[in-house]
């Protein structure tokens, strides 16, 4: 009976190991499709559930910690991991049962987490993943052996093709024991001390033998309580307390012990004694055939041409693939548009309807395809280990801006959409890089700026030759990317200045990706996308269709209609602040519009220029032409249309990008920050183009 | 290796007292005697720079960096002259580098980090620890950052990182 106690009290399984060990194809395999993706509260940390059925009736829940190296404490992922495993994350059932999925090929490295997880004192079933790249390597690894060493259940396991997973579960269906004795150790003295600090906290503070040795560990070896990261011991402990642990840290200087290198040599000393005990090396331990594939893709010449190879591909794919699907798509939310026209009675709903919703949602959605290609590419490179190789090779170039080497895919998917772009930044692991990465994607030319540029080079150059666009055009992205370094730069030596560059990264052995996952974190990615981006952009195509229509006036002409409405209001009052640019109270309007998307420029310039919407370009560059201030002077001077596309490249006129930032670095405050400051810098660059522009005698 | 027994040769043929300024970077050295007026030795005493201590020189610039007593200690140049030196060190006579110096193809020991900080904390816990062998596998080609083995894994760090990291060949 005391059995079946056991069993049903399990409830919450954690799955821990390091990046690269294959957890997520467990996760996959445990939960199969129910599983779900959010953000641990407050931080940008993934937090990834599910369910897992251990027997017919028998549903416990899943948690995939976040992959990481060690628990010191030093990253968020490490922190979420640390709280979920002692259950103090908000939200988050503590764990019954840990399952620490340990790389076989990799053992000596994996196992130092799993030394941390040990001293939790949680009950762990070890998952030994990627037996055979083990076998592969020439390891013989004696399973009853490492068990009997490591204390813990141990199940070999070859996620990728399902095998291992049902003994597992089994396993953790007959309930595990949380029996640990700790077994590496340090240096006497030291050891000598840390017991001492422990007698203390459990006389002072009233902890058990288990938060009081990670505490006098953590105090010793980073200098604080493991409660906060931020705030010193001091806030923590009485005087006399931290009196005593003084004495025993200068002590501890005086022999020249440092208790984090003593601890962390203790743990990878224990783990060579075990590894020892339970596995055996035939040849030299190394895998032939990713050291051919590395010695090609990071060649100094090869490797280049295969890295611009690989990205054309990719990106001539999300382009051109991605056109058919968009079309098609455009095509629907056309003809429902048009359909909702036809059976609803025209007025006010109707008009809300078609132009608001319609219109505006189905503005978003077009972009679903190149996400969903995107993605496929990202997790393709992602899981075979060609991203980190490609992340060597462009290191050099993206640290002389202060970027990371993995800020490469984000920036270059934001060519196609700042949105995955910035998603994509997800697989930088340290916080700052990635921040930075977001809060210079934007400033590459997007997809929805190709419409705008078309049409102010058309306007600027009505006889334009194709080399003579494609050259403005190239410009026009070459500048964006050029304002990425600067700053990128900028940033780096100011806002972020405190961060040093950390960029220690694995690089795993090439892998047959799961085509399985890339598909799963697929569908994640663009349920995502579709919801949060889908939703905010709802909302403000109503209020900017809202700003438009109102107030009405039925008896006047369009023009006049748009120029008396909210938005008109607008535009009027924003002439004096853009005035100095070259642009009046209508291209104002489209700036306004063009906030919400970028493309909303054009068809708003369409609904301002008096035009109807089917109608083509051309037409809309004969009114541009023809435009001209009260007093008679052309509106569009070359100098304007120049202005226009210089103010659009920098300028972060796109309210899914503001959704997506403000979810992806956990709060408004950065969101916001970049809208300002890239505003800021179209102002000054279209100001500097006007005005420079006129100095010089154009016009 | 090589350029190191010349100097070794050299000094002892000449039988010039050697001072803490003429050790090499990343050497350690044991200190023989110390010289000069009392009150200086006195305070070098007091700072951990007694007889037949072991000192590690790291830095050589205006004044001297070095390590005594596992504490990092930087000297003006007039003082490390008072420090006679025999070469003694603990490093089994080899030869300390950094592991940015070594080239591609170059097998070496982790002898230890310069500085303490959480990037060598981070690489600690990596499994770049002390004692454990470590080999260049091959640089970038923007000539960084450097891939290495350790552990029986790859790992690719930073020049910056790489000069964090003290190693024996």
């Amino acid at each position: 009976m005391p059995e079946t106690a056991v069993k049903n009290s399990i409830q919450t399984v954690v799955l821990a190991g390091n990046p690269n060990s294959g957890k997520t194809t467990v996760f996959n395999a445990f939960t199969k499709l129910r599983q779900k993706v959010g953000n641990y509260p407050g931080v940008t940390v993934e937090k990834k559930t599910g369910t897992l059925a251990l027997a017919k009736d028998r549903i416990v829940n899943v948690i995939d910690l976040p992959g990481t190296y060690s628990l010191a404490v030093r990253s968020i992922d490490e922190q979420i991991a640390r709280d979920v495993l002692l259950g103090r994350a908000p939200d988050t059932p503590k764990p019954d049962v840990v399952v620490c999925i340990l790389d076989a090929s990799n053992l000596e490295r994996n196992l130092y987490l799993f030394t941390q997880i040990q001293d939790l004192k949680l009950p762990i079933v070890v998952a030994l993943n990627m037996m055979d790249e083990a076998e592969a390597k020439g390891l013989t690894i004696d399973v009853d052996k490492l068990s009997k060493e490591l204390g813990v259940p141990v199940v070999p396991m070859i996620a990728t093709q399902n095998k291992g997973i049902e003994e597992i579960k089994q396993c953790i269906a007959e309930g595990v024991e949380a029996r640990y004795e700790r077994k590496w150790r340090m240096s006497p003295d030291l050891e000598e001390d840390v017991e001492h600090i422990v007698r203390l906290l459990k006389q002072h503070e009233g902890m058990d033998d288990n938060a009081a040795f990670s505490e006098a560990m953590s105090i010793l070896s980073i200098g604080r309580p493991i409660a906060s990261s931020k705030d010193s011991i001091k806030e923590f402990y009485k005087e006399e307390f931290l009196f005593q642990i003084q004495a025993i840290q200068d002590k501890l200087k005086k022999k020249g012990l440092r208790a984090r290198s003593a601890a962390v040599e203790a743990r990878y000393n224990w783990i060579k004694h075990v590894i020892k005990q339970s596995t055996t090396t035939e040849g030299d331990g190394t895998l032939a055939l990713t050291d051919r594939i590395d010695a090609f893709v990071t060649h100094k010449i090869f490797g280049w041409l295969f890295f611009i190879g690989v990205m054309s591909i990719m990106f001539y794919l999300i382009f051109s693939i991605a056109s058919y699907p968009m079309d098609l798509i455009d095509g629907l939310f056309a003809a429902l548009g048009a359909w909702t026209e036809s059976v609803m009675p025209p007025g006010i709903l109707t008009d809300l309807i078609v132009n608001g919703v319609i219109a505006g949602v189905g503005g978003v959605v077009i972009f679903l395809p190149q996400i969903l290609i995107l993605f496929f590419f990202i997790g393709f490179f992602q899981d075979c280990g060609y991203m980190a190789r490609a992340a060597f090779i462009m290191d050099r170039l993206m640290s002389k801006v202060g970027l990371h080497g993995k800020s490469f895919i984000p920036l270059l998917s934001s060519y196609a959409c700042a949105i995955p772009g910035i998603m994509a930044a997800r697989t930088i692991e340290s916080s700052k890089d990635r921040l930075m990465t977001i809060l210079v994607a934007p400033m590459m030319s997007c997809s929805a700026r190709l419409p705008v540029y078309t049409v102010m080079i058309a306007a600027l150059i009505p006889e334009a030759s194709a080399w003579q666009k494609a050259g403005i055009m190239l410009g026009m992205y070459a500048l964006g990317t050029a304002g990425v370094g600067v700053m990128a730069w900028f940033f780096k030596k100011t806002l972020l200045k405190h961060q040093k560059p950390i960029f220690i990264m694995e690089l795993p052995p090439y892998r047959f990706p799961s085509f399985k996952a890339i598909m799963l974190q697929m569908a994640d990615r663009s349920g995502m996308f579709l919801k949060r981006a889908g939703t905010i952009i709802l909302a403000m195509s109503i209020v900017l269709w809202a700003l438009m229509s109102f107030p009405k006036h039925d008896n006047l002409s369009a023009h006049d209609a748009l120029q008396k409405s909210y938005a008109g209001q607008i535009g009027t009052m924003m002439e004096p602040a853009i005035k100095p640019l070259g642009f009046d109270w209508r291209i104002g309007i489209g700036l306004v519009g063009s906030f919400a998307a970028r493309e909303v420029f054009v068809s708003t310039m369409n609904i301002v220029f008096n035009l109807d919407e089917e109608e083509e370009i051309e037409s809309l560059r004969d009114a541009f032409q023809q435009a001209t201030w009260p007093d008679g002077s052309p509106l569009f001077t070359p100098l304007v249309c120049i202005g226009i596309m210089v103010f659009f490249v920098f300028a972060l006129q796109c309210l899914s990008t503001v959704a997506v930032v403000w979810r992806e670095t956990g709060g408004w405050r950065w969101a916001l920050f970049q809208l300002f400051y890239l505003t800021l810098i179209a102002y000054l660059a279209a100001l500097a183009v006007y005005q420079g522009g006129r100095l010089l005698g154009y016009s | 290796m090589l350029s190191w027994l010349k100097k070794e040769t050299n000094s002892s043929s000449a039988t010039q007292e050697r001072t803490l300024c003429d050790a090499n970077n990343g050497q350690c050295v044991k200190i023989k005697c110390l010289q000069g007026q009392d009150s200086d030795c006195q305070r070098l005493r007091e700072m951990g720079f007694s007889e037949d201590v072991e000192i590690e020189k790291l830095n050589d610039n205006h004044a001297i960096l070095c390590k005594v007593c596992q504490t990092k200690v930087i000297l003006s140049r007039q003082l490390a002259k008072n420090i006679l030196i025999s070469d003694e060190g603990d490093a089994s006579m080899s030869e300390i580098k950094l592991l940015s110096e070594l080239t591609e193809g170059h097998k070496a020991t982790v002898h230890d980090f310069i500085e303490e900080n959480d990037t060598c904390a981070r690489l600690e816990e990596m499994g770049v620890t002390p004692g454990e062998p470590v080999e260049i596998i091959r640089y970038a080609p923007l000539g960084d950052p450097i891939e290495i083995r350790i552990r029986g894994y790859h790992l690719s760090l930073r020049k910056e990182e790489a000069d964090l990291i003290q190693v024996t060949l």
